[in-house]
């Protein structure tokens, strides 16, 4: 009879073949006459499979007989530690297996232990029996080990690894600023951007569409900076201002705004996939307590407009710029630099279950972070480089594990930290050392936090109070009860029974509160205590309303207590420290297969012309290898080919709705740019002037090009149907949140608040997943929670994007589920019911006035004369068909009338689309 | 413009007969947009829906418009245009159902030393359990089934069986994201938005892709189990509720009244037309006015697709609506079979959370409650294969019935423990030969031996009836060439196809 893994192990071989000869193919690719000499000189094959040795004892015995915890003394990272052993003696005998305990303990099951440290019976996670072999055929052969090498950090002399076609790829030559272009019609050039988009345009004898009107301009950059129509206020005093410079003074204004961060700040932490639960599926989505000091880490930072080269570097290295373990006490600015690596901690991470804790999905989580940051930082996608070599971009799986090796000595698989959610359902409690957050005492609490516990307190004492009412008063029912049937014929001894006298006196003392008791009545009480004493398990027993009545206090009052926030905690990403384990390419991304070792590096085809990636250990208490800041610095340099390219162009395509280039693949698998030389020139632009985002917002908001209108015109239709050309603004629709956003703004109900806690979301009996309002409306949506399992059912309908692991481009629907929401939800018709009556409270009296309001407010802009008629009209309609439902009251049907045409305005393309 | 029985046969030849049979009743009150008595959304609305939306692209060149799920062409000629797949999660045992074991009698309580080297739980697991269950042949074919499902017997004659599945993982969750998805880990599109990416929606009046689950409680892994991931999210289930309103925001909670109703849908469709006339026609605008017309379609549509009470009592009983036990189960493969007649692609459905969230998790009792799944299950299941042969649909419709693993034949106190090496699924309907045998586990029903079939075997064999070829249902995401069937080669089970 076969068994499986005997099968299965053989099919696997039938697979390498084919990838072996894939893989032998792309080697052939990158060799050459600068291929590498090999770190190890030969035997590859021995020391493969002694380095494969050490990894059995990595995955099931160094968490415990390893670098934080020597149990019996014992330490198995090492030949030497395993000779010298432990309580028990030498763990090691070479060339006696049946000498050796670590085999002999390994063999008999006993280790490693049932009941470790992640793991229970059932999901012991146990070598296999031909690992078990392995072990005894490597002690009886001498248990020879290699001797351990420091890998080198110099990635580039050790990795030149892409032949020169490697390096043919645009997007990995250095930008360079390109001239800025003549154009015929220089009378539209604005800025240098026009130059380049109009060359573009006219080579098809396209040109722009005429500039858009003041208004629609208004509201274009309204919803581009801040993702807010503008006020009816704001409206009329831009209106009022003729100054020439009107236009750039409203984008300043928009740009200083706070709610500029809450937009710009959505789009990098989509890019960051960032989530409020874990997301590791099936029913489990564990809250992440304290990641949102990192989004409102993002918000503040791109409210303060800090350069994106030093915004890039906190959130790749900031625990490396600070020595946090020597200092006593931090500055909010070095707080902020440990908070902003929460970027590198938004990977689905379900490792805090002892089924999902083996190395192999403790490496999942590091590769699905590099999936994230490479794609969101450098524009391509590195995932397929980690089985084999990518097959478009001159990426090699050396570069993929070189990479990887970066953030092993965070995420290293066999040092690992749980993420800071305490799941465990038997109650275990995870030592600190296991976890994942930073604890740092000088962290203070912010007054958004106390005001949450404060709440979650208050609601806790509500609930307390009540229940301790509840359980005196029946407590004091049980007590009477049991003193007026009690019987003074108790033949026990032990337990006599008040005689009708002390019962008296008894029954009265039950009512006293205890101090008020005289001291002959206390000591009566204690006499009888036994039979006084009352449990909450027998008022449940005896009474059916507190049996109703107590548990659902009881749950609400832990519920608040399990939400109360630590505050000091950082949702944080650090070095373990200590010597790092070795990196080594894993075949096929199995991690049980071993190939060669690698150090830290960045892709070879994207060295040149660049400082080299170069790791200077930081010094200080804090111990960390500094390989991530080395990341930081590379990037940042101002000639890197993709760090600006990257930004520049997941501005422009905010802003256009539709990128210069794919935003997550610059690399050869993707479309050319539309507009090579305009990325080139922003690119320049952008770090020439120092790394501000607002510097290019300006540049691109006052360009010509973003100035029109947005109407097609047939021309332009036929020689460029999908306006990849920009002969026009691009029409678009809102994303979900700024209609969530809008619809509240308008009818209200928005509690601008920002930061803190994110705001619960319910998932209801229906299934929609719902907000609640705070005392002062409904929070934007930025500060929802995002659950990866139960997305806010408003936001999934409109293309809210789930974290797969992030998002770079979000994809429209048109569906008709999105009009089901909009016409029937109840948030929606709420809306139309505070949207009126703000209206009337502002216009009691002229319904020509209400008229204008709505449109002013919900659609910026005036109505026309046709639509102020045809709006009296179908007003005074409503209101006539609402008459008969409204008990005769003119006022009531007039109020309902202009509630129903709120309704139908919020429910009308043109309050979801921007021209 | 109202709807027109006649429109809709129209602009769906291949089920015009169908349609036929199907009882109609006048309009609903609610019709949204539906009764607007000057058609302001109307006129521009007729042509778009009929013509535009019929490309015709081949599966390969897929693109999700805009406008939604376009219906497209297949690879090749298919044997089935919709699938129903009965999903049984918590891994059914096969030796109980479908895979007799006489040795597990002779050795019956031993626990070869094979296995404790192999089983990844035998920290719990006794020795060899025979079936509680009696085997038969049934059919001309001679299958032989437990007597625990002696409805689905009278179909042996329908239904291939693989007795020779396997999977990667013994953890439910892991399992069924495979068995779902071809991936064992959450967010990866499922198979159904695969089939819905690939061949779009026959009906523009309900969702192409349907979840049909316990109305009152979720099944294991939820809504994960009908997601698109990565694929655009119109591809997505849609969760139909089997009790109540079966969409969200179908009806408001408290609407206008009817008068204000009216007046209310024409002001938007004015609001709507006039929007888009002033930008010069844009398809996306059209799209969005189409998004409302469908909107009040699918108002009608969902809710008679659903309302099984136009069904005779002869079809409520074949189905097993006249027993407690079943009729919960009965009701959605009722339901089933209606969104099928109407051109729905993919219909789900999920056994009752009763007693848990894997109901054919049986640890603690093999024959009690296996015996418990099989009674709520087996009536229905033969009822609809048995409705849809009568009705011609079997012939067009795939129906996959399978759990995400299966059990051990080991004991573990009464029960079994799951078994992820060898267990049956079944496959009967379109472009399937019923009465086959593929694929044998070893002498005990532990692992499978003989023409192992992989969880990616069965998706391409899935794909292939309904004529699209694996290898080329791609998409790109993340700079990778994703399939269903991910990297490794799969092969389609061609044997059990007729």
């Amino acid at each position: 009879m076969k068994l499986r893994s005997t099968e299965r192990s053989l099919g696997d071989r039938g697979r390498v073949s084919l990838l072996q000869i894939l893989i032998a193919a792309s080697c052939c690719w990158v060799s050459g006459a600068r291929q590498p000499a090999p770190i190890r000189a030969s035997g590859t094959d021995a020391v493969t499979e002694r380095e494969m040795m050490m990894n059995i004892f990595r995955s099931f015995c160094t968490d415990c007989h390893g670098k934080w915890k020597q149990e019996a003394g014992l330490d198995l990272r090492t030949r030497e530690s395993m000779l010298a052993g432990g309580k028990s003696g030498p763990a090691l005998v070479p060339g006696e297996p049946q000498k050796s305990l670590v085999y002999l303990r390994v063999n008999a099951d006993e280790m490693p232990p049932r009941k470790n440290l992640f793991g229970d019976e059932n999901y012991a996670y146990r070598p296999r029996a031909d690992d078990i072999e392995k072990l005894r055929a490597w002690i009886a052969a001498g248990a020879a080990t290699e001797p351990s090498k420091v890998a080198r950090e110099h990635a580039a002399a050790v990795f030149p690894s892409i032949g020169d076609e490697g390096r043919d790829l645009w997007a990995f030559q250095l930008p360079r600023r390109p001239a800025e272009p003549d154009v015929h019609s220089s009378h539209q050039l604005r800025t240098p951007i026009d130059a380049f988009v109009l060359r573009r345009l006219e080579s098809r004898d396209l040109s722009y569409s005429a500039e858009a009107d003041r208004l629609v301009l208004m509201r274009r950059a309204y919803f581009d900076l801040i993702g807010l129509p503008p006020s009816p206020g704001e409206m009329d005093a831009y209106l009022a201002d003729v100054q020439p410079d009107s236009y750039e003074r409203m984008i300043q204004r928009l740009l200083d705004s706070r709610h500029y961060g809450e937009r710009w700040g959505k789009y990098w932490l989509d890019a960051a996939g960032y989530c409020d639960t874990q997301g590791v599926g099936g029913g489990r989505d564990e809250y992440r307590k304290y990641i949102w000091r990192y989004r409102d880490y993002v918000i503040r930072s791109i409210n303060a407009d800090k350069p994106y080269d030093q915004f890039l570097l906190e959130q790749i290295a900031g625990d490396e710029c600070v020595d946090y373990k020597s200092l006593e006490s931090l500055t909010p600015d070095q707080v902020d630099k440990l908070i902003a690596t929460g970027f590198l901690r938004t990977a689905a991470d379900g490792t805090d279950e002892r089924a999902n804790n083996k190395v192999p999905n403790r490496m999942r989580v590091l590769n699905r972070q590099i999936e994230i940051f490479s794609t969101a930082v450098l524009g391509l996608t590195f995932e397929c480089a980690r089985c084999h070599d990518h097959k478009f971009d001159p990426i090699t799986q050396r570069d993929y594990y070189s990479f990887a090796a970066i953030f092993r000595t965070a995420y290293d698989p066999y040092d690992w930290r749980i993420p800071n959610v305490a799941i465990f359902p038997g109650g275990i409690s995870i030592p600190k050392l296991y976890q994942r957050s930073l604890y740092h005492r000088s962290i203070t609490p912010s007054s958004q936090l106390e005001e949450y516990n404060a709440a979650l307190r208050k609601t806790i004492e509500e609930h307390q109070t009540v229940l301790d009412e509840k359980t005196a008063r029946f407590s004091k029912q049980l007590q009477r009860e049991r003193l007026t049937t009690s019987k003074p014929t108790s033949t026990d001894d032990e337990q006599p029974l008040p005689s009708p006298q002390e019962k008296r006196q008894l029954l009265e003392a039950i009512d006293l509160p205890e101090d008020q008791r005289n001291s002959p009545l206390q000591k009566l009480w204690k006499k009888y205590a036994e039979l006084l004493k009352v449990e909450t398990k027998q008022l449940e027993e005896r009474y059916e309303d507190y049996k109703k009545e107590s548990p659902p206090l009881r749950a609400k009052i832990s519920e608040a207590q399990e939400k109360l926030l630590e505050e000091p905690m950082v949702h944080a990403l650090f070095d373990m420290g200590g010597e790092p384990t070795a990196v080594y390419v894993l075949k096929r991304g199995d991690p049980r297969v071993h190939g060669e070792q690698v150090s830290a590096g960045v892709p070879g085809a994207l060295q040149q012309g660049l400082e080299p990636y170069q790791v200077i250990k930081p010094s200080g208490r804090t111990d960390t290898s500094g390989r991530r800041l080395a990341l930081a610095r590379w990037l940042v340099q101002p000639d890197h080919p993709l760090t600006a390219r990257v930004m520049v162009n997941r501005i422009w395509q905010h802003h256009f709705g539709r990128a210069l280039v794919t935003p997550d693949n610059l690399g050869s698998g993707s479309e050319p740019p539309s507009h090579p030389l305009l990325l080139d020139w922003l690119a320049k632009e952008f770090v020439r002037q120092g790394w501000k985002l607002k510097e290019m917002h300006r540049l691109i908001m006052t360009s010509g090009v973003y100035r029109q209108n947005s109407l097609p015109n047939a021309r332009a239709f036929q020689s460029d149907p999908d306006n990849v050309l920009l002969s026009r603004f691009p029409l678009r629709r809102l994303d979900a949140e700024t209609i969530r956003d809008s619809l509240l703004h308008v009818s209200g109900q928005l509690d601008t608040t920002p930061f803190g806690p994110a705001d619960e979301v319910e998932v209801v009996s229906s299934g929609e997943v719902i907000s609640h309002a705070t005392s002062k409306g409904f929070r934007r949506s930025i500060y929802m929670m995002q659950l990866h399992a139960h997305p806010l059912t408003m936001l999934e309908l409109f293309d809210a994007p789930a974290m797969l692991p992030n998002c770079l481009y979000r994809t429209e629907t048109t569906v008709p589920t999105q009009a089901l929401y909009l016409w029937n939800s109840a948030m929606v018709r709420n809306c139309s019911t505070h949207f009126s009556e703000i209206v009337l409270a502002a216009e009691p009296e002229n319904v020509d006035r209400q008229i204008e309001l709505i449109y002013r407010r919900a659609l910026v802009r005036l109505p026309t004369p046709h639509e102020r008629q045809r709006a009296q009209a179908v007003i005074a309609d409503f209101a006539s068909r609402w008459q008969e439902f409204s008990a005769d009251d003119p006022t009531m049907a007039h109020r309902q009338a202009l509630m129903t045409f709120c309704h139908a305005v919020l429910n009308s393309p043109e309050f979801i689309y921007v021209d | 413009m109202s709807i027109n029985p006649d429109q809709e046969r129209k602009d769906n030849p291949r089920r015009e007969l169908l349609q036929r049979q199907t009882v109609r009743t006048g309009l609903g009150r609610r019709d949204f947009f539906g009764h607007m008595g000057n058609g302001l959304l109307g006129t521009a609305l007729a042509g778009l829906l009929t013509d535009d939306l019929i490309s015709g692209r081949p599966a390969d060149a897929a693109v999700v418009s805009h406008q939604g799920l376009q219906p497209r062409l297949p690879h090749v000629e298919p044997g089935a245009t919709s699938v129903i797949q009965l999903f049984m999660t918590g891994g059914p045992s096969q030796v109980d159902l479908f895979d007799p074991k006489p040795a597990l009698v002779k050795h019956e309580g031993e626990l070869p030393r094979a296995f404790l080297d192999n089983v990844e739980s035998v920290g719990r697991a006794g020795g060899l359990l025979p079936s509680p269950f009696k085997f038969t042949r049934h059919g001309q074919s001679g299958m032989p089934m437990s007597d625990a499902i002696p409805h689905l017997a009278q179909c042996a004659d329908d239904i291939a069986l693989i007795r020779s599945m396997w999977t990667d993982s013994f953890d439910h969750l892991a399992a069924i994201f495979l068995m779902h998805s071809g991936r064992t880990r959450n967010l990866s599109p499922s198979l159904g938005s695969w089939v819905v990416y690939g061949l779009g929606s026959d009906n523009k009046n309900l969702p192409a892709y349907v979840a049909l689950d316990d109305p009152h409680r979720q099944i294991l892994a939820g809504k994960s189990n009908w997601q698109a991931g990565f694929l655009p999210p119109i591809c997505q289930g849609t969760r139909l509720r089997s009790v109540g309103a079966p969409i969200l925001h179908l009806n408001a909670e408290k609407e206008f009244p009817d008068p204000v109703l009216e007046l209310s849908r024409d002001l938007l469709a004015t609001l709507a037309r006039e929007h888009r006339d002033a930008r010069g026609g844009q398809a996306e605008l059209n799209a969005r006015i189409a998004s409302y017309e469908l909107a009040a379609r699918m108002q009608i549509s969902a809710t008679q697709a659903l309302d099984i009470s136009q069904e005779t009592q002869q079809t409520h009983d074949l189905y097993g609506l006249n027993d407690k036990v079943s009729a919960s189960y009965g009701r959605r493969c009722l339901m089933a079979r209606r969104l099928i007649e109407r051109g729905v692609r993919i219909v789900q459905i999920y056994m009752n959370c009763d007693p848990s969230d894997n109901p054919w998790d049986h640890h603690g009792n093999i024959k009690k409650e296996l015996s418990h799944s099989c009674r709520q299950t087996d009536k229905s299941v033969a009822g609809l294969l048995k409705d849809l042969k009568q009705r011609g649909l079997l012939e067009q419709t795939l129906v996959v019935w399978g759990g995400e693993f299966g059990r051990l034949p080991l004991s573990q106190g009464k029960g079994r423990d799951h078994g992820a090496n060898g267990f049956s699924v079944w496959l009967a309907g379109g472009g399937v030969q019923g009465g086959t045998i593929y694929g044998a586990t070893d002498e005990f029903g532990y692992h499978a031996v003989e023409n192992r079939a992989s969880v990616h075997d069965l998706h391409a064999t899935i794909l292939h009836c309904l004529g699209v070829d694996h290898e080329k249902l791609v998409y790109k995401h993340h700079g990778l060439e994703e399939q269903l069937t991910g990297v490794d080669p799969a092969r389609v089970v061609k044997e059990i196809l007729s």
